[in-house]
């Protein structure tokens, strides 16, 4: 999918018009969070979610500190079991892979597993562009693919269309027998996508955890499509990003939990497959060959700079974007890619540049509500503020280009301005004057230049002629002393009766 | 220097600080799963689960669910528990077609994809989740949990461990990796809800599992 | 009894007098010995949260040397105390002597009913309320300073009043500072829900802990709905204070 973060804004006014997303938003949110506190009841040892939480960051952090490492071991022993494994650096390096094993295997058909690495490098397009025909097997990801829009969030990609939208979408583009019933929609895409199943030669797939002591697979999903695209087809390959290896098989299922809890408030998602190697021997099912690529499209890079390790920590189970107020009135389409929210938020500019994601790090009131709930304890606040310092003082490691000369000059005429007391409280009486120059019975209702924003909705009281600190000088401190006064008088006072007690 | 190099050369060294793996600290991790947590965790997830005492009552509660179903035709495999129970006998008197899967690839496809039900012994369950685990060889394959609509697993009571740690903990003692191709940890049926939250069972996968658990002596 | 050291906001100071007037006032009324350094500006927070990261860290250095020898400071702002306890010591961490200086520092800085509290121990300010109280829940105040508990404790012990349940208490107002200025349309679209959520609640005043909160949701009500009434916590104690209790 091509990415076009830059169109945020203009995207975000059209998305906010559309009051029945926001209202739907809404009670998904509130619904999520209901969901996810009944399930909570169940989940014994994950009851306690700081502990969780805490386990569940440092096993990341250990993971990310150490990836050479890990990506090496994984690598040892996943072609001990009979994996190959080839790396790509950027999209198109993974793709021109993709297209030599197509051609290998004489691919006509691919169905694929739910994986937002492969819209990263605009994968389906390019198979496309083979004469490959592409199947998204998960039934959101099918549903979406028809559209042409990106997943509208991670678990539930068309959780956004209603069920008419999604009857007229797939009579229109696969010639369902038009139907409203979403069960009989359900069996027209099981068959459809059955036959493909059955027929493809090569089966696609992301990966949720790369297990680096045993060179395995970890892949969950509830509906069985990863499981078909894993074990029909004659080639498997899995496409991975560095960041995904993981230490132990313990390790993964800690994280595993919390993500599916996050994801869909389960335990266990119905299938978690555990994947090794290609079949062995004797073995009639699963595939001949089995290729497992490591993308890296801009991760290495990021991985310089110790503080954006933070946001490689993110284990995708998309729970920030219900808790984020910016994601819930604007929706996924102005994040302009297949990630949103504060997923994109701290993930997008690492692979995008930071100019192209401006947007992305500008638009967040660093509320913390994502790093919150996250279960990883991703610091989304501090890295967004991170972001910004680095699109504002420029670095090696991300190129950007320079902030707005009035920008950078205002800052730094504030600060003077801050460092001195006398200057700064004659600056204050200045610029009250000036603004209230604006003002109509009481309130400023419009003021030109930077701030006109705050007016598009809200009023400002007119602003005092004293400040606090000048009133402070000529009223309060004198009072504060007369009280201070009037306080041990009466202590003395008490001090003489008997019933006087110590605090 | 290839992509490899490249994207090693930028990530650096790792630092000589060992990782502090949770293993080490879940050194007690519960083994022996609790039979009747498992049942009550199964049947939360949607699974039709019966206890039997010994073999003939297996037999029976697979007649049984053979004839419910209106079965047309069932695939197995010449795995040891399966042949013992003679599944196959069994299918044979409902008048159900049994493929015993031990013949060529195109073959096994063919009848695996035709299927109605497909029987499997598990290797492990989770006692926590009501998960059942198969560890797929040329026995208990892939596709036979997952191609037809009715999943039938059979198990033994000793089998079921306590957790999800508990299961890791055993895989990566046998070396999981040497011995199996894949392991499918099944907890449930296949289910969507992505048109709209409908809830829709049997998207890809079965949409019926019956797991019969064989008590321990 | 601790003397307080007063750390007024620069939105305090230049527009919200009335909220600094009402701190001294209850603080006073609570028998607290008062100073203000009159020397106080601004705590950099702008500039942290744009990202000119060189700039704050002068105005930190001069902010921890005012008040780095009181022995407790308290400020109606939970943002800004968020950046002198938590942004300081980070982006001071590589210079020594100046990292200690702001972790001591830090340590003494408190929000106002977080000290009030969990601090000095008091949850009874003697105030009385005829009515009902929403509180939204001030980002800084909830997640980067974690309290929450102290101003319902604080607003339980308000004679005859009610708090009543407010939906989304704690999604974000839309202030986010500059956020309001470079995405109004975002901004108005929380602000508005926040407010909607107000009116369902049924509340007579909708009370919050952040100036920026305040000059955001009473703004929108003045333009939108005049007559809702939304106040700061401490001004609302300190109008509602019983004399001679």
């Amino acid at each position: 999918m091509k990415a076009h973060p830059e169109d945020f804004k203009r995207t975000a006014l059209q998305e906010l018009r559309n009051e029945h997303q926001r209202s739907f938003l809404s009670q998904m949110s509130a619904l999520n969070r209901v969901r996810r506190g009944q399930a909570m009841e169940f989940f014994g040892d994950l009851k306690d979610q700081s502990h969780v939480r805490e386990k569940a960051a440092q096993i990341k952090i250990n993971a990310i500190n150490r990836l050479p490492d890990l990506l090496a071991e994984f690598e040892l022993n996943a072609t001990q079991n009979g994996v190959q494994v080839l790396w790509a650096e950027d999209a198109a390096e993974a793709n021109q892979l993709i297209e030599s094993l197509v051609k290998q295997y004489a691919v006509k058909i691919v169905t694929k597993g739910k994986s937002m690495l492969s819209e990263e490098i605009d994968l389906n397009n390019c198979l496309e562009d083979l004469g490959v025909s592409v199947f998204e097997g998960d039934l959101g990801e099918f549903i979406v693919q028809q559209r042409g829009t990106p997943p509208f969030h991670i678990v539930g990609p068309a959780i956004n269309l209603s069920v008419p939208e999604i009857a007229a979408l797939l009579h229109e583009k696969v010639k369902m027998p038009y139907t409203e019933d979403p069960l009989q929609m359900a069996d027209f895409v099981r068959d459809y996508l059955r036959q493909k199943f059955e027929n493809a030669e090569m089966g696609i797939s992301g990966v949720n955890f790369a297990i680096a002591s045993s060179g395995s697979l970890l892949l969950v999903e509830n509906e069985g499509n990863i499981r078909w695209v894993t074990s029909a087809p004659r080639v498997q390959v899995s496409l991975m990003s560095i960041d995904k290896v993981c230490p132990t098989l313990e390790d993964a299922m800690q994280l595993l939990s919390l993500l599916t809890l996050n994801c869909t408030s389960q335990l266990m998602t119905s299938y978690t497959s555990i994947i090794n190697g290609p079949r062995k021997a004797e073995e009639l099912d699963g595939p001949e060959a089995m290729y497992v690529i490591i993308i890296d499209n801009g991760r290495s890079l990021a991985y310089a700079d110790e503080e954006c390790r933070d946001a490689m920590r993110c284990i995708r189970c998309g729970r920030c974007l219900w808790v984020c107020p910016i994601w819930l009135r604007v929706g996924a389409y102005p994040y302009g890619w297949c990630y949103s929210g504060p997923l994109a938020s701290i993930l997008s500019p690492l692979l995008l540049g930071l100019d192209q994601t401006q947007d992305l790090y500008e638009a967040c009131t660093l509320c913390g509500a994502c790093q919150e709930i996250c279960p990883v304890k991703i610091p989304h606040p501090e890295l967004i503020e991170h972001y910004r310092q680095l699109k504002k003082t420029g670095s090696s490691t991300f190129p950007t280009k320079p902030v707005s000369l009035i920008e950078k000059i205002g800052f730094r005429l504030w600060a003077k301005v801050v460092l001195q007391t006398k200057l700064y409280q004659k600056s204050l009486t200045l610029v009250s004057t000036i603004m209230n120059l604006f003002t109509r019975d009481g309130y400023i209702r419009h003021l030109p230049g930077p701030v006109k924003g705050w007016f598009g909705c809200r009023d400002l009281p007119h602003l005092p002629k004293a400040s606090f600190h000048q009133r402070w000088k000529k009223e309060w401190k004198s009072q504060s002393l007369q009280a201070k006064t009037k306080v041990l008088k009466n202590q003395a006072i008490l001090r003489e009766g008997d019933s006087y007690e110590q605090p | 220097m290839n992509s490899r190099s490249r994207i090693f050369a930028r990530l650096g060294k790792s630092p000589a600080i060992p990782c502090n793996s949770i293993a080490e600290q879940n050194k007690a991790i519960p083994l022996k799963g609790e039979l009747n947590l498992f049942l009550e965790k199964a049947k939360g997830v949607g699974a039709a689960v019966a206890t039997a005492q010994n073999l003939n009552e297996l037999r029976s509660l697979i007649a049984d669910t053979i004839v419910a179903n209106k079965t047309r035709s069932v695939v197995i495999t010449a795995e040891d528990l399966i042949s013992d129970l003679g599944v196959a006998e069994i299918a044979g008197e409902q008048g159900v077609a049994c493929d015993i899967c031990s013949s060529s690839g195109e073959e096994y496809r063919k009848q695996v994809f035709k299927a109605d039900i497909g029987i499997s012994a598990c290797t492990h369950a989770i006692a926590e989740s009501g998960s059942v685990v198969i560890c797929h060889n040329q026995y208990n394959r892939r596709l036979m949990s997952l191609a037809p609509a009715h999943h039938l697993c059979i198990l033994k009571e000793e089998q079921i461990l306590a957790n999800r740690f508990s299961l890791a903990a055993i895989l990566n003692e046998q070396k999981h990796q040497e011995k199996f191709s894949a392991i499918t940890i099944i907890t449930g049926v296949s289910r969507s809800a992505d048109i709209a939250q409908h809830t829709i069972l049997g998207m890809h996968g079965p949409r019926k599992i019956s797991i019969f658990v064989l008590l321990a002596n | 009894m601790k003397e307080i050291s007063l750390f007024i906001p620069c939105a305090v100071d230049a527009v919200l007098v009335d909220i600094g007037k009402a701190t001294v006032n209850l603080l006073t009324h609570l028998g607290f010995d008062l100073i203000y350094h009159e020397e106080q500006s601004c705590c950099g927070q702008p500039a942290f949260s744009a990202g000119h990261v060189q700039e704050g860290i002068k105005i930190a250095k001069r902010f921890i040397e005012i008040f780095e020898n009181d022995e407790v400071i308290i400020s109606p702002s939970g943002s800004c105390v968020a950046t002198v306890k938590y942004t300081y010591p980070k982006i001071l961490s590589n210079e020594g002597q100046w990292h200690h200086r702001a972790m001591a520092l830090s340590a003494k800085v408190f929000e106002l009913s977080q000290f009030l509290v969990d601090v000095a121990g008091i949850e009874d300010v003697n105030a009385r309320f005829e009515g009902s109280l929403a509180y939204h829940k001030s980002c800084h105040v909830l997640r980067a300073l974690g309290v929450e508990q102290p101003v319902e404790r604080l607003l339980s012990k308000v004679r005859n009043a009610t708090l009543v349940p407010l939906e989304f208490s704690e999604e974000c107002c839309g202030f986010g500072g500059q956020f309001s200025l470079k995405y109004p349309l975002i901004s108005e679209a929380m602000v508005s829900d926040k407010i909607k959520h107000f009116i369902a609640s049924g509340a007579q005043v909708l009370l919050v802990s952040d100036p920026g909160c305040l000059l955001n949701l009473m703004g929108y009500v003045h333009r939108h709905h005049p007559g809702l009434q939304v106040e700061h916590l401490v001004k609302f104690l300190s109008d509602h204070i019983e004399e001679g209790g």
